[in-house]
């Protein structure tokens, strides 16, 4: 790295700000996705938005491609650098800036972990309502990347409808600040637009989210089944009955046994095909009536068993078991792909039954553990890294699993995102013209094509857009 | 017939050449089908014309349309359901179909379908999106780009693009279908969008109550907006009044057992509050405040400045208000026209400095102004499609 250059950061963000030693680096060679990685050679962590904007000016006026990075907890490969790119971290920006609890918002730095945004707001009984699994590591800034969901995403949607106002450093180190005190957007919205770019646009430096008042009433609700099978039709029949739970996450068996094995375990009965984990939050009188119609509902698709939470310790050990599901799989296998792929919400019980079988068919370890209710899968497939034949299977277990879900009109992902990891299947969900209106919409932002190049857009059909695609000259190597 | 509505004549054949239904002075026409719609797209990239994208037309009497437009492209016989998928809460359509069909078919599966616009009978899909115009309802489901999933859009260039698709939750690609929600047709025309549906209340009631004044009435509608209901809309009228009094508007909805607690709970909470009774009230009324048809001018502001903004505006425009908390949003009525650009620019200037601003005024000055255009840019790299500008 050039001496003037890291200089001339130095003086911007100081010591405390700038990485640029072999060792120092590795830890940011990649996301959750650990099996793309690439070392950067150098590491930014600028403190606040004006160190950010002077920061990404000098590496715009070098020619450096920038990473953004949140807590790199991503799972598509989104803040997995390349060789010849420098990552820019918003960790150090955990500022929040205001709690207005009037107009239930919060002005928040980007590097803010989101589980402490409800901490903070929990005092004025409001709370920040996206939950990712991931929540007590992941940040703000990386949950409007990706636009992150999380087991209530059922009742309260993903991030892009919770954010209210965003401060961004645009590639060439101008701010631009798209927060506003109104409801609406004044022209085109675009906090919409940036909330899940994967960083392709600019880095998010300010937060502005929209807080909800704590609900009365939440009951929470283990049902059991003797059939995976069963689980899945429950919660296509609780959707079709139009009934408005705040979450329905299924856990199949090798998901129950491993977190049963684990420091998480929740009591979930290690018998059990499935367990299904039902939140209901609102007034007492919608939490009853809600869970009623849920409760005959679960009898009607042979639930055998359910136990609902009494106090708020049952309830949070139910879901330390649902959040720490990734955490616990870790004792079957030392990695963990975890896919994730959306289907229509009537098409549930198929498609995991296919994913199972494809994975039976390659001879892989496979465990469910998703947002059944958004339609949203997550089939986990066990594996060892070091076993290259082995890695393969599970790749190619991933492509038929993602073109199943094609077939069944899904998407490709549900809240992961694309990243590095399904930019090529790209071209199988969008038709060629669909990707380059995507990619003219990103060379008006960042013309240059520096911010998070090579992720998310397929290379194949950029290349064949001809017209000032930049092919990326790195895509990090497969380890 | 001038040379181009004849043309366009010819292009479309009579049908096509359809009547105006925004009183716009210019040639409307009406592609029967998207490959008709390309057609006249190419024919205006060929002749240079700008073209101003509509829907059935109800949007275009609020929106004065822009200086250098030469005809309107209305895409109200693109109609037709694509997808309806009732058990998964999804509804696809072209872009043309009126909106109010839509909330039908989904009425009839015990569906609810946002934005409801009941003042706005012939609006279709592409034009409320396009103008990103929200319903009563919006207290509860959110603004229209909430319920957008996806979209087909032809662009003035030719290429018809889509981005998000037909699922509840779907993050693949970027959101472009958001830019084109409230882009007023700038960026390109919609042909097709989907979205999600909401179960509908199965039973709702509206009801209203009279308050001697707006403070009360303000104090009446925090009640309601940190108590433990679900409404379906809430606003604040001073137009009944000459005596000066305000009447609250409420809508409750929901299963049978939730909306009679949530009554109960109200019409308690009201009665407590100054012996307030409520009335059944008729939904049309609170619909047609809500919608702000008429106003001289709205203006939104922070929910917590309201009760600064409200009389300060009182002051700049006399007449009565009309609120809608929560939304934060104040529709001024009374006698005469909606103020000109030249009546709002100083009042946006005194408002501005209470947090407030003026819906429709002045995009110059806007934050992230050159990011949009600059998208703007590339997307109708020929400027093809011509602004509109606010009226009320
Ligand atoms: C155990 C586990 C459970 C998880 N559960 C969930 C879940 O339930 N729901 C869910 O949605 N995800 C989940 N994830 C994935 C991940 O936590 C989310 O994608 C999260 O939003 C990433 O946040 P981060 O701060 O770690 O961002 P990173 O991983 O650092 O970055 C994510 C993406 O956003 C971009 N980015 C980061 N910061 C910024 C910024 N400030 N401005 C612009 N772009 C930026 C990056 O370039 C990258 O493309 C889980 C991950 C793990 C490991």
């Amino acid at each position: 790295m050039d001496r003037s250059l890291l200089r001339a950061l130095y003086e911007v963000v100081g010591e405390a700000g700038l990485i640029s030693d072999f060792a120092g680096c590795l830890p940011y060679e990649c996301d959750a996705l650990a099996i793309i990685s690439q070392r950067p050679e150098l590491v930014v962590l600028p403190a606040d938005t004006e160190e950010a904007a002077r920061a990404m000016a000098i590496l715009h006026a070098a020619h450096i491609p920038v990473v953004p990075r949140g807590a790199g907890t991503g799972l598509a490969g989104g803040a997995t650098p390349r060789a010849d790119a420098a990552v820019l971290s918003v960790a150090r920006m955990k500022q929040v800036f205001e709690i207005n609890a009037a107009d239930r918002c919060a002005r928040l730095g980007a590097g803010v972990v989101n589980a402490h945004i409800t901490e903070a707001c929990n005092h004025h009984r409001l709370f920040y309502a996206p939950d990712p699994s991931s929540q007590r590591a992941c940040t703000i800034g990386g949950n409007v990347g990706t636009n992150a969901g999380g087991p209530h995403g059922l009742r309260y949607g993903s991030t892009t409808r919770h954010i209210l106002g965003l401060v961004v450093v645009a590639p060439n180190g101008e701010i631009i600040d798209l927060s506003h005190p109104q409801p609406d957007p004044t022209d085109l919205d675009l906090v919409g637009l940036f909330t899940g770019s994967e960083g392709m646009f600019g880095v998010a430096t300010e937060v502005t989210v929209s807080l909800l008042p704590q609900p009365a009433v939440t009951e929470t609700l283990l049902a059991i089944f003797s059939s995976l099978d069963h689980a899945c039709d429950t919660v296509s029949a609780i959707i079709a009955a139009h009934l408005e739970p705040a979450a329905l996450e299924i856990l199949d068996a090798l998901t129950i046994r491993a977190v049963e094995d684990s420091v998480y375990a929740a009591g979930y009965p290690r018998a059990a095909q499935a367990v299904l984990l039902v939140e209901a939050e609102g007034s007492e009188f919608e939490v009853d009536t809600t869970m009623s119609a849920i409760s005959s509902l679960l009898t009607e698709h042979r639930c055998i068993e359910t136990r609902r939470a009494r106090d708020e310790s049952e309830r949070t050990r139910l879901w330390a078991g649902r959040k720490g599901a990734f955490g616990a799989m870790g004792r079957i296998a030392p990695d963990l792909f975890v896919a994730d792929v959306v289907v229509p919400r009537t098409r549930l019980r198929e498609m995991v039954r296919r994913a199972t079988d494809i994975c039976q068919e390659l001879g892989l370890r496979m465990a469910n553990v998703f947002h059944a209710g958004d339609g949203n899968l997550h089939p986990n497939i066990c594996f060892d890294r070091r076993d290259a034949e082995e890695l393969g299977r599970v790749l190619q277990a991933g492509e038929q699993i993602m073109a199943a879900c094609l077939a069944m009109g899904g998407s490709l992902s549900g809240e992961h995102g694309i990243g590095l990891e399904k930019q090529a299947n790209m071209a199988n969900q969008f038709e060629a013209a669909d990707l380059s209106v995507m990619e003219r919409v990103r060379g008006a932002l960042d013309p240059e094509r520096l911010l998070n190049p090579g992720k998310l857009l397929p290379n194949r059909s950029c290349l064949e857009l001809g017209d000032g695609w930049l092919p990326p000259t790195t895509t990090g190597a497969l380890r | 017939m001038t040379t181009l509505a004849a043309s366009l004549a010819s292009l479309l054949g009579p049908a096509g050449n359809g009547p105006n239904p925004a009183g716009l002075a210019l040639p409307v026409a009406a592609p029967a089908d998207e490959a008709e719609l390309l057609e006249l797209l190419a024919f205006a990239r060929s002749e240079q014309l700008r073209v101003i994208p509509m829907g059935s037309g109800t949007g275009l009497t609020r929106w004065r349309a822009g200086t250098g437009a030469d005809f309107a492209l209305s895409t109200r016989r693109l109609t037709g359901v694509l997808a309806f998928e009732p058990d998964d809460g999804t509804l696809a359509a072209r872009a043309g179909t009126p909106l109010h069909e839509l909330a039908e078919l989904a009425a009839g599966s015990g569906h609810h379908l946002s934005p409801r616009l009941r003042h706005a009978p012939t609006a279709s899909l592409g034009g409320v999106l396009s103008a990103g115009r929200a319903g009563p309802d919006r207290l509860r489901l959110g603004p229209p780009r909430h319920q957008l999933l996806g979209t087909r859009i032809a662009l003035s260039d030719g290429t018809v693009a889509a981005s998000g698709g037909r699922l509840v939750k779907n993050v693949a690609g970027f959101d472009l279908h958001r830019l084109h929600c409230g882009s007023r047709g700038t960026l390109g025309i919609i042909l097709e969008a989907c979205l999600r549906l909401h179960p509908a209340p199965e039973v709702s009631s509206r009801l209203a109550t009279r308050f001697a004044g707006p403070d009360q009435a303000r104090a009446a509608a925090e009640l309601v907006r940190r108590g433990p209901l679900r409404p379906w809309a809430l606003v604040l009228e001073e137009l009944t009044g000459t005596d000066g009094s305000c009447t609250l508007h409420l809508e409750l909805g929901g299963a049978e057992q939730v909306h009679a607690a949530e009554l109960a709970w109200v019409r308690a909470a009201m009665a407590e509050l100054n012996g307030a009774t409520l009335a059944p009230a008729s939904g049309e009324e609170l619909d047609h405040w809500a919608d702000g048809a008429g106003a001289r001018l709205t203006v939104t502001c922070q929910n917590s400045r309201l009760a600064a903004v409200a009389p300060l505006l009182a002051e700049l425009v006399p007449g009565p208000q009309v609120t809608q908390p929560d939304l934060s949003q104040i529709h001024v009525f009374g006698h005469g026209p909606p103020l000109t650009e030249a009546e709002r620019h100083p009042l946006a200037q005194r408002l501005a400095r209470q947090g407030a601003r003026i819906t429709g005024h002045a995009r110059a000055a806007e934050p992230g102004a050159e990011w949009s255009a600059r998208i703007r840019g590339a997307l109708d790299p020929l400027s093809m499609f011509a602004e509109t500008e606010a009226g009320s």
